[in-house]
């Protein structure tokens, strides 16, 4: 709640323009709400989370071309008995106002090499998510688990080509704050072939002091499309505070001849070198998207490997959100 | 407040399934589209229920999948300091799933060349052959409207006898560029007029 103004009067300078035809002009904006219930059969806890947000983007020109556009989303977030709770929050029962995206992205000269800059608050371009938003959904592929954040302040460089696509960032480590932490800071860079095409497969690497740890990463991924099926695949080999660890993960999904119904089930497999036995889990879920209003989803995570100082996950979730 | 209220009124309909981080333009289509182009310009309108009707009335027995009302945008593509076409991509239903089209249409409403964005059909191959793109390409919506069916949703035997294969996706394809041709003239209509006597 203290950053409360400060996020406002950043929404308010980050779509200004010259008047308020110009403002309207390109913009999308939309009023997103969601409710999610954990239940976490493990601990035998339930929790809530309640997300109700403003979901902004808007294109700028100049009359003659497209300059840039901007992202901006904030959310007022609550949680109810969230045990363990999010590194933003103060208690398992906290409300916070949350920026989740909020970036400006220049666009340079198509036909140059001159990559366009996106400067602000944005998620780090790393492995599947890069090519996969999964921004408000159940669906995840672990990335501020396996980055230590999911969105971080700073500077990324990004171009699509005719052939390939790059995105390389440097950022402050900080986070949802705005500053670096004990000198923290992370690179990350993806880049791969084009993101639409039905075979796409890139490359990942990562180096960050984040958390007063050095960490590493490198990870390839691929992604398949046929008929109805997706696969997906990510590989990665890191390195956290001098430990060795690996991880893949391996995602078959189907969607409905309208789309509206998704089917998926992920196989996630890590193993750590501190660790005398290897993770290992499932998660089956599904989503249904009736309109462009509603859209319910529910998944399992179930994990059936485990490390010997950790119990069990089994965690039931299920989401229903509404955009206006 | 007024403001606000204001905003909010303008939201209405507006939206999009997904959150708007996920939105990407077409660059890579549209360099493949028209390779020499330096620049476009954006122009993001609402397709809404009102469009929905204009496309039942002008097609009929077609209609919008939901994915395709909300915002949309229409790309005016620039060559040396002028309009040289505009792209605007399409989602079709089909029988693998959603196709996405990029078309690429001149300043008189005709088409001038289309990629797929997304198709799961192993089909696609034959379409994105000359011998077939031949016979779409330079046709405005009512040339193409005369490749109808009388069921007003699957393509007729003058199309069929100009070209070799008998792909279902061959409708899907015409029924896409005939709402593209006819969304794009009715939706941006004001914005691409405005463009046209301002000369950029």
């Amino acid at each position: 709640m203290n950053h409360f103004f400060g996020y406002l009067i950043l929404l308010l300078v980050s779509l200004s323009a010259p008047s308020l035809a110009n403002f309207t002009d390109n913009l999308r904006w939309s009023v997103d709400n969601s409710v999610r219930l954990n239940i976490n059969n493990t601990s035998n806890m339930d929790s809530r989370n309640y997300f109700i947000g403003i979901d902004t983007h808007k294109v700028f020109n100049d009359q003659k071309k497209d300059v840039g556009y901007s992202v901006i989303q904030l959310y007022y977030t609550k949680l109810s008995n969230q045990v363990p709770f999010p590194f933003m929050f103060r208690h398992s029962n906290d409300e916070q106002f949350i920026i989740r995206e909020a970036h400006y992205n220049f666009l340079s000269n198509l036909n140059s090499l001159m990559p366009n800059l996106r400067v602000g608050h944005f998620t780090l371009p790393f492995g599947l998510e890069d090519s996969q938003d999964t921004n408000g959904r159940l669906l995840d592929y672990g990335h501020g688990k396996n980055l230590g954040t999911k969105l971080d302040w700073g500077l990324l460089a990004n171009k699509v080509h005719k052939h390939f696509e790059y995105k390389l960032s440097y950022s402050l480590g900080g986070k949802d704050d705005l500053k670096s932490n004990n000198g923290s800071y992370i690179v990350s860079a993806r880049i791969s072939t084009l993101s639409h095409l039905d075979f796409n497969f890139g490359l990942s690497v990562y180096k960050a002091k984040l958390d007063s740890q050095e960490r590493e990463r490198v990870a390839f991924d691929m992604k398949y499309h046929i008929y109805q099926w997706t696969i997906k695949n990510e590989l990665a080999f890191a390195n956290t505070a001098n430990n060795d660890s690996h991880y893949w993960l391996f995602e078959l999904n189907r969607l409905n001849l309208n789309e509206q119904w998704k089917v998926y089930l992920q196989y996630i497999f890590e193993d750590n070198q501190h660790q005398m036995q290897s993770e290992q889990k499932l998660v089956l879920g599904t989503r249904y998207t009736p309109n462009n209003h509603w859209d319910f989803s529910m998944q399992l995570k179930q994990q059936f490997q485990h490390p010997e100082n950790k119990n069990e996950l089994e965690l039931l979730q299920a989401q229903l959100r509404y955009r206006f | 407040m007024k403001l606000l209220l204001l905003l909010l009124l303008l939201v209405i309909n507006n939206c999009f399934a997904d959150a708007f981080c996920s939105l990407r333009d077409p660059v890579s289509q549209i360099n493949t589209l028209y390779p020499n182009h330096e620049s476009y310009l954006s122009f993001v309108k609402k397709i809404d229920n009102q469009t929905r009707k204009i496309v039942q009335e002008n097609l009929p027995n077609n209609d919008l999948h939901f994915g395709e009302l909300g915002q949309h945008t229409l790309y005016v593509v620039v060559e040396k300091q002028n309009t040289v076409g505009y792209v605007h991509v399409r989602s079709e239903q089909s029988d693998w799933g959603l196709v996405e089209i990029v078309w690429a249409i001149d300043v008189n409403f005709n088409i001038v060349d289309f990629t797929f964005q997304r198709c799961r059909s192993p089909e696609k191959a034959e379409l994105v052959k000359n011998e077939f793109k031949k016979v779409i390409i330079g046709r405005d919506f009512e040339q193409l409207k005369q490749y109808l069916a009388k069921d007003g949703i699957s393509a007729n035997q003058t199309l069929f006898s100009q070209i070799n294969t008998d792909s279902k996706l061959v409708s899907v394809v015409l029924r896409c560029a005939l709402k593209t041709l006819l969304l794009t003239k009715v939706v941006w209509h004001d914005e691409l007029k405005e463009l046209a006597q301002q000369k950029l």
